[in-house]
């Protein structure tokens, strides 16, 4: 290990490290001004003081949040809605794209189906109405069914699947295990690295959407913690008056807007040291390298 | 081998796929099986009629409970079944449930662009054609003498197809809002004009080199708020009718817009107006305000006199005052632009006219209108929130009053709804702000004449529509970008005046006026 000892080596580490510790700040600091702001009160964020630590510490803004009537409903629904749909999407789309990945009859024109929809869909009404005739609407299914299938994840998945050794799979054939068991017992215990990949996506995906819940959901104590927030945060500016009544010399649209994202993106945090160790690994890397 | 496992592979797949596809159906039916269930029961026993609504929530969060919300169905023997949407994405959700075959029996908060453009599709029920039914609505629009306003909402058959929201009178609640501290302090009389404004402002700027006195936050804001003095407010898209010639003309090209343009670049110029005038948010503008960056702004007065006092005392000093001003005269006179008595509607499916509880669906409408339903819906209930006193007048009782905020406090019961208060009291709406220039300057803008009447709306069939909306985007994207280069001097408006005349006629203003004009023969 004489390498470490020479001079390129020494400057190339430091700058890597300088670099590095760059990336680090880039990522951090604003989480940290927004956090400095959703604590500060609202004299020292109209003057634009706040920097990294708050000044004037108060939690107003996080009071004003979690008063809100449907906060714990909307976090509760939120989750229900991220982990079932995370589970029904990967179930979904791994029984969609290992079939796929293997050259069936009628492959290619399934493969080009999928990949229709991803630049052309009935629109929002057709698709409204067809999610009001099937009688999904107001349930949590109109958000998890519906949507299950991602096409852009679909296809990286059958390119993993694709690259997946075939002689695993024979040998297991030859074993007498048919080809649903080869899926779950053989192929699938091997694929952990897309299977963390698209889970974290789809996590991603389900935790943010607000949308769907806004046009499919009816009842408001079945909406997600995005869609409560998004309402609170619109109406939290001095126009319109949602502040009205609240203790303005401490509470400011910044210092709730700050507050807001800290409290909705806190616990999707959490789940990345999850699935952070199969990250490591690389995404498309592993479906290349199979 | 390969074969094999090629036809197990197919088997396999389509069997997953069917059976997926036929267990959700089978939930989804049992579901609304139910549902359907146990509305007709409570349809059938001659208890109170269900009424679905689609309601947009805004103010407090909406809660069941409210007093005010269940004195309302009681008192009409109705049940409300409410569809509960954000205030921030209600117009998107609404225009899919009115596109849609089933559409809740009332459907608040439709903005007039909606309801002209649903107006002669059949969608909506012919509100005009049940008037004798709706004898307080009716009482309500001559009271308020609402006639001309209602006109631009009615569609080209000449029908109402909504149960408008009606603010008895127009209120000066945008208005230019000064330090008047340091007008005081540096001896300086209260603008009325722009060439007053404009030594007033040139004055603020020598004594606070670094600052840019006149604020805002978007063009399209201050235009509305400053352009009926310029006489170039209020429009339809920027199209005025002119009684004279009896034709619709296009303003933006009008000799009164480009003096406005030419005051605000020559404040520009002179440092006098921010750089970030047509840009900034509203926290930017209140860091500026607040922190004496700058002095003077068009603002919607509401509660944001209190909260920049609020604000500026902290950040800059005790005797920071910011307080409305009259309107600042232009070519036009002294106006002010009136906001508009009616905003939005509520409207009913035409489907609604089958239905065995129809009358008990209009009945429930006109109530909202009625004199019980107003005191309901805006003072509360009476002995608990509001009292009448001897000479007729309604007060607030004590616990209201000192509640942290008045407003807030009638929410919390239900009162002051955005979706059920269709009738909106001046006097009332005077006492909630609380703000005596407010209600000083109201008084004062009816004796004078300071507020301009509504803009007359051309009415357009479902083509002309679709013209519309083909032509409009291109010249208002070269309008607003003219604007700014016009006002931030990157294009000189001397020179280029005519060829911007010219370019925006061919963009689509031309085709536009043929298509306005059509529509008054």
């Amino acid at each position: 290990m004489h390498y470490r000892k020479t001079l390129e080596f020494r400057v190339f580490s430091t700058i890597n490290f300088l670099f590095m510790a760059l990336v680090v700040c880039g990522v951090t600091l604003p989480f940290l001004h927004l956090l400095a702001v959703s604590l500060s009160d609202s004299a020292a964020n109209t003057s634009g003081k706040v920097r990294f630590l708050p000044i004037g510490v108060n939690m107003e803004a996080y009071k004003f949040i979690f008063q809100h009537p449907s906060i714990l409903s909307g976090f509760k629904n939120a989750i229900v809605q991220t982990v079932v749909g995370t589970l029904i999407s990967l179930f979904m789309m791994t029984i969609c794209a290992y079939p796929l990945s293997k050259p069936i009859k009628g492959r290619k024109v399934m493969i080009w189906l999928v990949m229709l929809t991803m630049f052309f869909n009935g629109g929002l009404v057709p698709t409204y109405m067809l999610i009001k005739g099937l009688g999904l609407l107001d349930t949590l299914w109109a958000i998890v069914l519906p949507f299950s299938i991602a096409p852009y994840f679909l296809m990286i998945m059958i390119n993993f699947f694709q690259s997946f050794p075939e002689n695993i799979e024979e040998s297991a054939l030859m074993d007498g295990l048919n080809p649903i068991q080869i899926l779950f017992m053989i192929v699938l215990p091997l694929s952990k690295t897309i299977i963390a990949a698209m889970s974290l996506f789809l996590v991603v995906m389900y935790w943010n959407n607000w949308f769907n819940s806004l046009i499919y959901l009816n009842s408001p104590d079945k909406y997600p913690i995005m869609l409560i927030v998004r309402n609170i945060l619109d109406g939290a500016n001095l126009v319109n008056g949602a502040l009205t009544g609240t203790n303005l010399e401490k509470l400011s649209t910044a210092s709730l807007q700050s507050a807001a994202i800290m409290a909705t993106t806190l616990p999707i945090f959490c789940t990345i040291p999850f699935v952070q160790k199969h990250f490591t690994k690389g995404v498309l890397l592993g479906a290349v390298k199979g | 081998m390969e074969k094999m496992s090629i036809t197990r592979f197919g088997v396999w797949s389509r069997l997953t796929a069917l059976s997926l596809l036929v267990a959700i159906p089978l939930a989804a039916c049992g579901d609304s099986a139910n549902k359907a269930g146990s509305a007709d029961a409570a349809k059938e026993g001659g208890g109170p009629v269900t009424l679905t609504m689609l309601y947009s929530e805004s103010g407090s969060p909406f809660n069941k409970d409210w007093p005010v919300y269940k004195e309302l169905q009681a008192r009409n023997n109705v049940k409300l079944d409410l569809q509960v949407v954000p205030e921030s994405d209600y117009q998107s959700k609404a225009k899919i449930v009115l596109s849609s075959d089933k559409i809740p029996d009332l459907v608040t908060n439709i903005n007039q662009s909606n309801v002209l453009e649903l107006g002669g599709t059949g969608v909506l029920l012919p509100i005009s054609d049940y008037m004798d039914k709706l004898p307080n609505l009716k009482k309500r629009i001559e009271e308020f003498k609402m006639e001309d306003e209602l006109e631009n909402w009615k569609s080209p058959d000449g029908k109402l197809y909504v149960l408008p929201f009606l603010t008895q009178s127009a209120s000066y609640n945008r208005s230019p809002m000064i330090r008047t501290d340091l007008l005081e302090k540096y001896g300086l009389k209260a603008p009325t004009n722009t060439e007053e404004l404009y030594a007033v402002l040139k004055k603020m700027k020598e004594m606070n080199p670094g600052s840019y006195p006149f604020t805002g936050t978007s063009a399209d804001d201050l235009r509305s708020m400053w352009g009926a003095a310029w006489g170039i407010e209020p429009s339809y898209k920027g199209f005025v009718f002119n009684e004279q010639t009896g034709k619709y003309e296009y303003i933006y090209t009008s000799e009164n817009y480009k003096k406005y343009v030419t005051y605000l670049n020559k404040l520009i110029k002179d440092g006098l107006a921010d750089p970030e005038l047509f840009t900034s948010n509203y926290d930017q503008m209140h860091q500026k305000l607040s922190t004496s960056k700058s002095m003077f702004y068009f603002f919607w007065n509401g509660e944001e006199i209190s909260n920049i006092n609020l604000l500026g005392k902290k950040n800059t000093g005790p005797e920071f005052k910011m307080a409305m001003l009259p309107p600042i005269a232009g070519p036009a006179g002294e106006k002010a632009l009136a906001g508009t008595r009616i905003d939005r509607g509520t409207v009913i499916p035409a489907s609604a006219a089958n239905k065995p509880y129809f009358e008990d669906l209009l009945k429930f409408a006109d109530y909202l209108y009625s004199d019980e339903g107003i005191d309901l819906l805006t003072w509360g209930i009476e002995g608990d929130t509001y009292v009448v006193k001897e000479d007729g007048k309604k007060e607030f009782t004590d616990k209201m009053k000192q509640s942290e905020n008045l407003n807030k406090a009638l929410w919390d019961i239900g009162s002051a709804n955005g979706s059920f208060t269709l009738v909106w009291p001046f006097k009332w709406f005077a006492t909630i702000l609380g703000n005596e220039d407010f209600e000083k300057y109201t008084e004062e803008a009816n004796k004078n004449n300071w507020f301009t009447p509504a803009a007359k709306v051309p009415k357009l069939s479902t083509d002309q529509k679709d013209e519309e909306s083909l032509l409009i985007a291109g010249v208002n994207d070269y309008y607003a970008k003219m604007q700014e280069q016009f006002v931030y001097g990157k294009v000189s408006i001397d020179q280029e005046w005519d060829s911007y005349v010219k370019e925006i006629h061919a963009k689509g203003v031309d085709k536009l006026l043929d298509v306005y004009n059509s529509t008054l023969k």
